[in-house]
């Protein structure tokens, strides 16, 4: 059922950014060790879409993610990025790694420079930069990513989470990149660092037409930002889709441990009840909408 | 009866500069004072940097108070000595579970902290198998902890803290890095082992959900208690908590909304089926 709404649920009018092609990885393979990360999965990415990641702990995510600027290399099938197969040889990955930028999980420990402005421009000048073009680089990563003037010559370590997180996040906007990838980035964050950080992401992906996959283990958060949604399980990829087609899947995505949002659930069992509500409401606002106009309200 | 009093409780520490060196004082804890009674089950929210850590640092003796007192089932933090009776009162779990599993064997995990208070082998046993029912894993008793999820990774953790036989148990942020069924395990686990063997529970945490069954909700900010009460309480004051960073459960937001709209919404709903049945009264 996957493989065609994989391929076909992509926008006509955008531009291929990324496509897998039956991309397989296998660990110690051909050893009594042998197991899959993930096995033959094939999807395509638009330019300036807004893509989230989904799957349990173990379900491939983080390994899928590693192969789109090459820092892991697939035992089967391949990446190609702008229509070019990235792990074909003589292709600059290096020169990839700067456009798919990548944020971890927690990235303010990987925070180490004297000062907010320095950490940010490390990125460019070992690209080398010259000094005042990557401090140039870093002053506008920074104020995209809302790290205030006022922290620049600060000490990244004193800012608050949220901020870090920002610092670490326009260490990699210092690079210019086209696509950002991004494993968790609201983990840990109170609700306003949360909201703060996803809206400074996906502003960013409208401003600058950047395309954004994020990883997240929130349903809602989804919901709320994502274009399409790449459902992972036990290393195949499952759904990728719009976020109504998934999480209309209420019952599949709680057999691999996965849920829909709060608001699919309520919608669910309000049209159980009778009211006619569009089930595929699934954000605070949209359920708003539908329950009033079901009620005449409106 | 109070198993943890906090009584003007102050924890300070020297934020260095590293450009120039400048060292300024930061003020985590303000004359907090705070009990938290026996037998309940205690939520604490905040915004990142309100003091919720520190405070679950100072309950188990890891950092001691700059000035006040903190008292965990009577017993003082500041008094070295009784420092391992306090540990074995209450215990701690994480954010992250991978920085808390030790052993290359489930069982050999849990029996760890209980074998260092020198729990004799055969009551270990016995501890070790009622702390892995406790939390739903003895079918996992002699795998690697590192072939788990991060849910089970975490239950494993809290199965390492019930081996201990504690009263009260103090999880910090321990569903951040879970996906949704392992944060679901999670706290079904710790309800449980509230309700059944009357284990003291305070939970702090980021999602608003997860304090929506607690007995009392903590709202901490500037190291200070900001909010006291019950969840249909605290989430009541939606404004309030907006300005303190935090936000309310989404069905209460959504209930906010509909009322705002014109409906008629009864104050205090903060599960699905309470919104449900508030929503079908309006037709």
């Amino acid at each position: 059922m996957c493989l065609h709404l994989c391929l076909c649920t992509l926008h006509e009018s955008l531009t291929i950014m990324i496509e897998a092609k039956n991309l397989t990885h296998v660990y110690n393979e051909g050893t009594a060790m042998e197991s899959h990360a993930f096995e033959d999965v094939s999807f395509r990415i638009g330019r300036g879409e807004f893509i989230g990641v989904i799957g349990h702990t173990g379900s491939g995510k983080s390994t899928l993610i590693q192969h789109l600027n090459g820092l892991l290399k697939p035992t089967g099938g391949t990446v190609y990025y702008d229509g070019e197969d990235i792990f074909k040889k003589g292709y600059d990955l290096r020169k990839l790694r700067s456009k798919v930028g990548m944020v971890f999980q927690y990235p303010e420990y990987q925070l180490f420079e004297e000062t907010v402005l320095r950490d940010v421009m490390f990125g460019p000048m070992n690209m080398g930069a010259a000094e005042e073009e990557a401090k140039e680089a870093a002053k506008r990563a920074l104020t995209l990513a809302g790290v205030g003037e006022e922290f620049w010559e600060h000490s990244p370590f004193e800012l608050s989470g949220g901020q870090k997180r920002r610092v670490a996040i326009a260490g990699v906007l210092s690079m210019d990149p086209e696509v950002l990838v991004l494993d968790e980035p609201a983990a840990g964050l109170d609700p306003a660092g949360r909201e703060d950080i996803l809206n400074t992401v996906a502003a960013l992906g409208k401003k600058k037409n950047i395309t954004i996959l994020l990883v997240s283990h929130s349903m809602d958060d989804v919901a709320q930002y994502a274009d399409r949604i790449m459902v992972l399980s036990k290393g195949k990829l499952v759904f990728f889709d719009t976020p109504e087609e998934v999480f209309s899947h209420v019952e599949e995505l709680e057999e691999i441990g996965l849920s829909a949002p709060q608001i699919t659930y309520l919608m669910r069992d309000l049209a159980a009840a009778g009211l006619p509500v569009d089930v595929n409401a699934n954000t605070v606002e949209e359920a708003r909408e539908t329950i009033l106009k079901a009620l005449g309200k409106k | 009866m109070n198993i943890i009093e906090a009584i003007k409780l102050n924890f300070d520490y020297v934020n260095r500069e590293e450009s120039d060196g400048t060292e300024t004082v930061v003020h985590a804890l303000s004359d907090l004072d705070l009990t938290i009674e026996k037998g309940s089950f205690v939520c604490i929210l905040g915004h990142n940097g309100s003091g919720k850590s520190t405070f679950a640092r100072l309950i188990n003796g890891l950092n001691l108070p700059t000035e006040g007192t903190i008292l965990v089932s009577g017993m003082d933090t500041k008094e070295e000595e009784k420092l391992l009776a306090i540990r074995e009162t209450a215990g701690m779990v994480f954010q992250n579970p991978d920085n808390q599993i030790i052993a290359n064997v489930v069982e050999e995990d849990v029996a760890f902290g209980p074998e260092n208070m020198g729990v004799p082998q055969a009551e270990l046993e016995t501890r070790v198998t009622k702390a892995l029912e406790n939390v739903s894993m003895t079918a996992y008793r002699y795998r690697s902890p590192n072939r788990l999820s991060g849910g089970q990774k975490q239950r494993v953790a809290i199965a390492g803290v019930m081996a201990m036989k504690p009263e009260c148990i103090v999880l910090d942020e321990p569903t951040a890095m879970l996906d949704p069924t392992g944060r679901e395990d999670v706290l079904k686990t710790v309800h449980e082992l509230n309700r059944q063997d009357g284990i003291t529970i305070v939970l702090i945490t980021h999602y608003m959900e997860e304090a929506v069954d607690a007995d009392r909700v903590i709202v901490m900010d500037h190291g200070r208690v900001a909010m006291d009460g019950t969840p249909v309480e605290i989430f009541g004051r939606v404004e309030e908590l907006k300005k303190l960073s935090l936000s309310v459960p989404v069905m209460t937001e959504l209930a906010f909304e509909l009322k705002k709209a014109g409906l008629s919404i009864p104050e205090g709903v903060l599960r699905e089926e309470e919104l449900v049945e508030a929503i079908l009264k309006n037709r």
